[in-house]
Formats: structure tokens, sequence, C-alpha cells
């Protein structure tokens, strides 16, 4: 390694020590490497004695969860749980689903059960019906287009918005429609002296 | 009395030039047209998508004649009113229809029936008796079927066909004589039900007849003093100085509009509509505006008994015919024509503003 020995920068030369700085400024992992060497070879210092007095009271901790806080090391954590973590990182949905599958099956009350079984017949019954309810709607729309806005109702019985008067012969209408009546119908002529004051009324 | 022909020298010429055809007839029934011989004239018998295109009212304007036929019209009871008319038309456009004879007891004397028939021609010769009145519509609605061949009628050899709508509830059905020449010489109007309702026949027919018997002839003269034609096919208020109209905005299934006019009778001025489904026509007319003193009620005013009339309309029907009159926003509103009172109030009713 020609780098051993760079913490202390011991036996390099000044062009070395450019050489080094100016890889350090692109190389990340050597960069990393030399500041955690740089960070061991601190020395290790205890805190004031101060500092410990007043921890508990800053962090409203007992004195004897401080105790046990201090008392731990720097335990390594098992490698078994490296291999879980790494495991789970690689597939995580596959192992949450795993963490419940143990879990009890429990059963749904009957009202929702009963709840979502209409809800369900409902949603059959308006897909079935959704598109023949689509279908009239559109053929209306178009009559209603074709109409101008005028739904026909042809019905004897119909409420029209004037009055209706059934004559009992076509003597009552006028002479045009008396001649092409006749003229289709084939009607011979017939007097009439009530449909002759009607048609004076109407007209 | 204008509208009458002659009568003694037309009634003998006519009768006298009755067809007496030597018709004789190569048969085929694939419908492709094929040559037959009429006396010393080769004519061409015509294939039912020919008939299509021959056997409408214009045709027969085209075209001088002469003949007779028998009317009759039926009712449940069997035969209402039957008569003798004879037609003439010129191959210019003039035409004229008179009935000659009574087969049945009339309601009326004679002369008063022969009186009103004469008046009614024009409608009787353009809208009363089977035609395809127009190619488009027809071919849309009705379907043509042949039935039969060489069958005579007035002389002359015909092919029957059946005219029907499919698909129409109570809709008629025609049988139809057509010669080669694709000239109607005889229908039978019936109903759904297969019940005779109507029968046209010629008794005597001369499709050439002499420029004396024509000279004879009182043709029918229209009773309209002015015939504006309209645009059908565009909006007609503007060719109208802009009138507000009543226009049916609904119609009977298969019926569209062909013919709109501004008609003067007098003082009086209407808009005409004429609807067809090809066969069938029904008529509309309403009343216009004074256009040179605009004092009439708006259509759109508010109905008040201070400003209008009662809308009130009449309603008859007869058989398959029905007609309508009233006054509807204070205008005068006539409709006719082979249909049910309800689907012509129907009509009416959509035309309202």
């Amino acid at each position: 390694m020609a780098w051993k020995g760079f913490s202390s920068g011991e036996g390099l030369s000044d062009q070395d020590r450019l050489a080094v700085r100016t890889h350090l400024t692109r190389c990340g992992e050597c960069r990393e490497w030399v500041r955690a060497r740089i960070l061991a070879s601190l020395p290790r210092l205890s805190a004031p004695p101060e500092l410990d007095e007043r921890l508990p009271t800053e962090c409203g901790l007992a004195s004897s969860s401080v105790l046990a806080l201090q008392a731990l090391t720097g335990y390594p954590a098992p490698s078994v749980l490296d291999r879980l973590v790494a495991e789970e990182l690689e597939e995580p949905a596959l192992h949450r689903t795993n963490r419940f599958t143990d879990l009890e099956k429990m059963r749904a009350p009957d009202q929702l059960e009963l709840a979502l079984e209409h809800s369900l017949q409902r949603s059959a019954l308006v897909r079935r019906w959704i598109p023949v309810f689509g279908a009239l709607a559109a053929a209306s729309l178009l009559v209603w287009f074709t109409a101008g806005g005028y739904t026909p109702s042809g019905n004897h019985d119909a409420v029209r918005p004037f009055e209706v008067v059934r004559p009992k012969t076509i003597q009552a209408f006028s002479p045009w429609i008396q001649a092409n009546f006749g003229a289709l119908a084939g009607s011979s002529p017939r007097s009439s002296r009530v449909d002759r004051t009607l048609q004076e009324e109407i007209r | 009395m204008r509208n009458f022909l002659i009568p003694g020298v037309c009634i003998s010429l006519i009768l006298g030039s009755g067809c007496d055809t030597n018709v004789s007839f190569e048969s085929d029934t694939s419908g492709s047209s094929e040559s037959f011989v009429a006396g010393d004239s080769p004519f061409v018998r015509v294939s039912p998508s020919e008939l299509q295109e021959l056997a409408q009212p214009e045709f027969l304007l085209e075209r001088a004649h002469t003949g007779q036929r028998r009317v009759t019209f039926y009712d449940s009871n069997g035969v209402r009113t039957s008569f003798i008319e004879r037609v003439a038309t010129d191959g210019h456009g003039r035409f004229a229809v008179e009935p000659v004879e009574a087969l049945t007891p009339l309601n009326t004397d004679f002369e008063t029936f022969q009186l009103q028939q004469i008046s009614q021609q024009g409608f009787v010769f353009r809208h009363r008796d089977f035609a395809i009145r127009d190619l488009g519509l027809f071919q849309e609605n009705w379907t043509l079927q042949l039935l039969g061949d060489n069958e005579r009628v007035a002389g002359r050899l015909c092919d029957r066909f059946l005219a029907e709508r499919p698909g129409v509830q109570n809709a008629p059905g025609y049988q139809v004589w057509i010669d080669g020449k694709g000239f109607v010489l005889a229908y039978r109007e019936l109903n759904s039900a297969g019940e005779l309702l109507s029968e046209i026949r010629y008794l005597t027919y001369n499709d050439s007849p002499s420029q004396e018997v024509l000279d004879a002839v009182y043709w029918h003269e229209p009773d309209i003093d002015e015939t504006l034609e309209l645009d059908w096919t565009q909006d007609l208020e503007p060719q109208l100085n802009d009138a507000r109209i009543f226009q049916p905005r609904w119609l009977p299934p298969g019926y569209e509009l062909r013919r709109a006019t501004r008609d003067t009778i007098g003082e009086d001025r209407w808009l005409r509509l004429k609807y067809t489904d090809g066969v069938e026509s029904i008529f509309f007319a309403v009343d216009l505006p004074d256009l040179v003193d605009p004092g009439g009620v708006d259509i759109d005013t508010p109905f008040t008994p201070q400003t209008h009339r009662p809308d009130r309309v009449m309603v008859f029907e007869a058989g398959r015919t029905a007609a309508v009159e009233g006054t509807l926003r204070g205008r005068e509103v006539m409709a006719v024509g082979k249909t049910t009172a309800d689907l012509l109030l129907d009509l009416v009713e959509s035309a309202l503003p």
C-alpha cells in the first residue's frame, strides 16, 4: 500500500502528499478510509463528572437507568440478525405477509356479511341493467332530439295543451279539410246542423 | 262549373276510345326488362326497381291518356260508396277527374256529389291513389313483392305487386296492377287484417287520345291564387320574411317533409307542408301572419283570454283517414292524412312553440 502511514504523514514526500490529496478529492472510498483511520487514532476522553450528574435530571431518567446504560458496551449484533434483515430488505412484501400468517382468523359479524351480500346483489343488478338503461336513455335522447324536444303520446286519452272536440261528421270542418278528407277516405257528403254550428263556433 | 269535362261529346269520345290493345307477352318473371309487344308498338316490361321510378304521380302527368275507372270504398258492412269516374291527362301537366255514374246510393243527389268530387279533383288526382311519391322513402319504408303476371286490366297485361310497410302496426298493404309502361291500372288497399278498404280499377284506357278529345276536356284549375314553392330542405322562417311559424317537430315513423309552399287564397296566406312515407301523405297547414300589417298576435305571446281565442281543435277519424282543425295560439291550424287521429293530434301538438 503506497498510502501506509498516511495518517501520520510519515515517510511521504511533498510530491506524494500532493498526489494523495489529489486522489482523495476524487476517490470517495479512500476518503472514507482515511476519515475512519483518523477518528480511530484520536485519544478516547471520559465525559466530565458534571455531565454524569446532570444527565439523569436533563433526560428525566432514574439513576438506575443511567447506570444500566453506562454498563452497556458495544456488543455486536448476532450474525443471524444481519441475515434476517438482509433477507427482509430483499423481499419486504413477502416477509410482511409471512409475519401475519400465524394470526388467528376472525369471523366477520353476521350483520357485516349480510350488508356485503346485499351490496353485491345490488352491484350485480346495476351491472346487468346499466347497459339496458343506457341504451334506453340514448334512444330516448335520440327520439327527443329528433322530435325537437317533443314526445308523442299516441294516446287517445292524452292530456293535450288544448281542448279537443270530436264532431260526429266531417261537415264541421272547413272546405279544404272536407275536400282532402273526402278524397282520401272516399266519404260522401252528409249534412249536420249540429256540426255546422260547431264549425261556426270554432272558426 | 269550369272544372267539368264537356258532357256528351267528351263522354262519348272517351268511352269510344276505350283501350282495345292486343298484347302478346313474352313471359319473364326474373324482374329484368324484356320487350313485349302491344299491338304494333313494342314496349318494355318494367322490373320492380324500374317500377319504383315510374309509378309516381309526375309520371302520369308526363303522358297523355284518357280512361274510365271504377272507384269503390268499403267499410265493415261491405261496399260503402262506388262510382265511375273519368280521368284525363294531356302529357303537359294538366289533368281532370270527374265522376260520371253512381253505382251505389249516395247520401245526396248525384249532381251535388259530382260537384263535390270535382272540387276535390286536385287532391284526388295527386293524393288519393296509390303512387310512389318519394322513391328514397319508399325504399326505406316499403317492400315490393311480385305476386303474379299476365293479369289483364282494361285490356292491358299487367304485373301484380304487393306493397307493404313491414314493422308498422296497422299498416296498410296495396295490391297494385301495373302495365309494361309502369302505369298503375288498378290497386286494392287492404288493412292489416287483409280486409278490403278501397279499390280503383281502370275499365277503359287509351294512351293515345286524339287532340280533339283533349281539347274537349275542362282541365283542373287550382283554387289557389298564388303558390310560392319553398325550399323544404332549408329553414322555412327566413323564406317567409322571418315570420314565426308553427311547424311539426314530431312525425309518425317513416314520414319526412317533402314539400313546403306558401299559398295565397284570397286575402289569406297559408304555409302548407306535405309529409310522406313514400306512399301515404300527411298535410299540415297553418295561416301565416299578415306580413303587411303585422298586427297579429305573436305565437310566443303567453296565452290569456285577452290575447288569444281559446286553444281548441276538432278531430275526426274515419277508416284510415283523420283530420284536425282548430285554433292554436291565435293561428288557424289544419292537418289531414291517412293516419290515426291520435297520431295526427300528436303531430299538431308538436308544432306548438
